[in-house]
């Protein structure tokens, strides 16, 4: 194997952990797919 | 206050004081630094660095332009770090300059290990296109330590090299940095990673002059600035790859 392929390996795992960060980061701002509601009287 | 306004940079064209130099004259100003124009002047700079480069690259007989290339670079960096009004002009002649030499560098280190150019110009955009991925999303930010760190170790390398070159006036000079012994690979690969470093220290000094609207011929003066850092670490990483190579 080459030893220069090793060098890709960074670039290929900072990639892949800021694809991750950037699928997860927003996730709590997201609307959730079930609210559930207080429903207060006679509304 | 914005968290970017403090800022320390290793990069010796994006100083602290930059920005605050600049905006001085320039309140009320209709055109403003954007990111877009920076990513457009730098896709410019660029291409006109590739074309310079692909005629010393091509003609062997050119390679004297890269000593013309050098000498004119290294005076339209002087001109744009100190007059960064007219960065529009010197920062295409620094592009073309340097390119003339790194197509010169290029060609007698393919000429030694047949496909480290290419290989060197892949290593590169892959670490500038995952560095910049890596800050866009927040993985890698540029806090006052980093700064910090990034600005010492660029320093301490720039002292390095500098008392290797008053060296070889006397025929000797700091083994590691030409060694491709484990402990010369290891000095080079270290230095990638401070050069790589650098650029989210550029990307930092972009987003910052687009927050405060510095004026838009800044948008050159940070294009200059990340050239300056792609020029470093596409030399530094076709000098480890001649290392690897020559242990074969």
């Amino acid at each position: 194997m080459d030893i220069e392929l090793l060098l890709w390996l960074p670039i290929i795992l900072l990639t892949f952990a800021s694809i991750v960060r950037m699928l997860t980061k927003n996730k709590d701002n997201q609307k959730p797919w079930i609210r559930i509601e207080e429903i207060k009287e006679n509304e | 206050m914005n968290r970017h306004l403090t800022m320390r940079t290793a990069n010796p064209a994006l100083q602290s004081d930059t920005f605050k130099k600049s905006m001085t004259g320039s309140v009320g100003s209709s055109e403003s630094m954007t990111i877009n124009g920076v990513v457009n002047k730098t896709g410019l700079a660029l291409l006109l660095l590739v074309i310079s480069a692909s005629v010393t690259w091509s003609d062997p007989t050119l390679s004297g332009l890269a000593i013309l290339g050098f000498v004119v670079g290294l005076v339209a960096a002087i001109v744009t770090i100190f007059k960064p009004t007219i960065a529009s002009i010197t920062v295409p002649v620094y592009a073309i300059s340097q390119g003339l030499v790194l197509g010169a560098i290029s060609r007698i280190f393919e000429m030694q290990y047949p496909g480290i150019a290419v290989q060197a110009i892949f290593l590169t955009f892959g670490t500038l296109g995952s560095l910049l991925l890596a800050y866009m999303s927040g993985l890698i930010k540029a806090t006052e330590n980093f700064k910090l760190g990034v600005f010492a170790a660029t320093g301490a390398i720039g002292v390095l090299y500098l008392i290797n070159f008053v060296m070889s006036f006397f025929g000797t000079g700091i083994g590691v940095i030409h060694s491709s012994s484990p402990m010369g690979i290891l000095f080079s690969l270290g230095v990638v990673v401070i050069a790589a470093l650098n650029l989210v220290l550029d990307f930092d000094f972009i987003e910052e002059g687009a927050e405060i609207g510095a004026p838009k011929y800044m948008e050159w003066y940070a294009t200059f600035g990340l050239l300056v850092t792609l020029i470093w670490l596409y030399i530094e990483i076709l000098r480890l790859l001649s290392k690897l190579n020559s242990r074969r």
